[in-house]
């Protein structure tokens, strides 16, 4: 039963990321790309790792996954605000009539 | 069926990062690279050669080009318009005196980096190091650049050859007082 | 194949999917956004791996991954910004 719903929690995950991939593809330019990107794949890493904490049950891995687990919530929203930062601060500013 | 994968994915990241003009997206092509191929060291257990290619490939080597590109080869060129800005790709599309500037540098094994900046010319002039400050009015082109750099000197034959219909007018500043920030 | 062998494999055509986004990206910031999204995903295939084999000590591995992955993103966004400056 606690499997069954570890193995839910991974196939909504997977199901998070496949979006996050198709808007990869979807937009035109590169702020709604970073948007979609880093918010979806956000919410599927912290969706996967919970299925994975449930799977491996109260152990030493379990912890071990729960640290992973912070420290990518801290550090890929960083990353990502580095990134848009470059951007503007380079002067990438869209076109008003082709943006979606 | 995993391992093929990620090995296929490897050969295509290795012939792409030898094969790109610009030096930038070969260091992110190695990134990627380093990441895939410590991860396939994983598949065949041997997790100690993991770490040490996720330490070495995907950081020191990463920060060690960098370092290297920017003693080297960045060649900073400023371009400032009148009109509102628009896509980089578009501006480039619309003024292939700007690509062609481009393309020429990249063939003699500079690095080109164009700077989009919001402020009047004055204040880039003043402020900020440059190699080549592009203003860009509605008929003119104005083109400063140092007066000691011998790479102006191959970029000024180049666009007096090429694009003698524009109207240019090549500005160049003294040493010491604008370029050195 | 089991669950885990099968998500393993979905993640795998997921990093090659983004891939095609490195390779095509018009510009250097879309291949940093692929760059930072393999590195999560490679993440998360050291984890399964780790818990298909059953071998606990690979989840240092992850651990490094968290840490260095980030640490040569925020380098290149910052070299990339404007002058080729690295502080």
């Amino acid at each position: 039963m606690i499997d069954f719903l570890a193995y839910l929690l991974i196939v909504i995950a997977l199901i998070f990321m496949s979006l996050g991939v198709i808007g990869l593809f979807r937009f035109k330019d590169f702020y709604s790309r970073i948007l979609i990107s880093s918010k979806i794949e956000t919410v599927g890493f912290l969706t996967i790792m919970i299925g994975f904490i449930i799977l491996s049950g109260l152990s030493y891995a379990a912890m071990k996954i729960l640290l992973i687990t912070i420290l990518v919530m801290i550090t890929n929203p960083l990353s990502t605000h580095a990134i848009a930062r470059s951007a503007f601060l380079s002067g990438y500013t869209i076109n008003q009539e082709t943006r979606l | 069926m995993i391992e093929d994968i990620f090995l296929i994915t490897l050969v295509i990241l290795a012939i792409i990062a030898l094969n790109t003009k610009k030096l930038r997206r070969a260091v992110v092509y190695l990134g990627v690279f380093s990441l895939v191929s410590s991860f396939v060291y994983l598949l065949y257990g041997a997790p100690d050669v993991a770490i040490a290619e996720a330490i070495i490939g995907s950081t020191i080597t990463t920060v060690l080009y960098l370092v290297a590109l920017r003693k080297y080869k960045v060649f900073s060129i400023y371009y400032t318009n009148d009109s509102n800005f628009q896509d980089i790709r578009l501006l480039k599309s619309e003024s292939p005196f700007l690509y062609n500037l481009e393309t020429f540098l990249v063939k003699r094994e500079m690095e080109p980096q164009i700077i989009y900046s919001r402020e009047p010319i004055e204040t880039v002039l003043a402020q900020e190091k440059f190699d080549l400050a592009i203003h860009h009015t509605d008929q003119d082109i104005w083109i400063y650049g140092c007066a000691e750099d011998y790479q102006f000197d191959a970029v000024e034959d180049y666009l007096l050859t090429n694009h003698g219909d524009l109207n240019l007018h090549l500005m160049r500043c003294a040493e010491g007082e604008d370029n050195e920030a | 194949m089991t669950f885990l062998e099968t998500t393993l494999f979905v993640i795998a055509i997921y990093i090659v999917l983004v891939l095609v986004r490195v390779i095509l990206g018009p510009t250097i910031w879309d291949r940093l956004l692929g760059l930072n999204a393999i590195s999560a995903k490679i993440i998360m295939s050291i984890i399964i791996l780790s818990l298909i084999t059953g071998q606990s000590y690979l989840l240092d591995v992850a651990l490094v991954y968290a840490l260095l992955g980030f640490i040569s993103t925020v380098l290149i966004a910052r070299f990339i910004e404007k002058k080729g400056d690295i502080s």
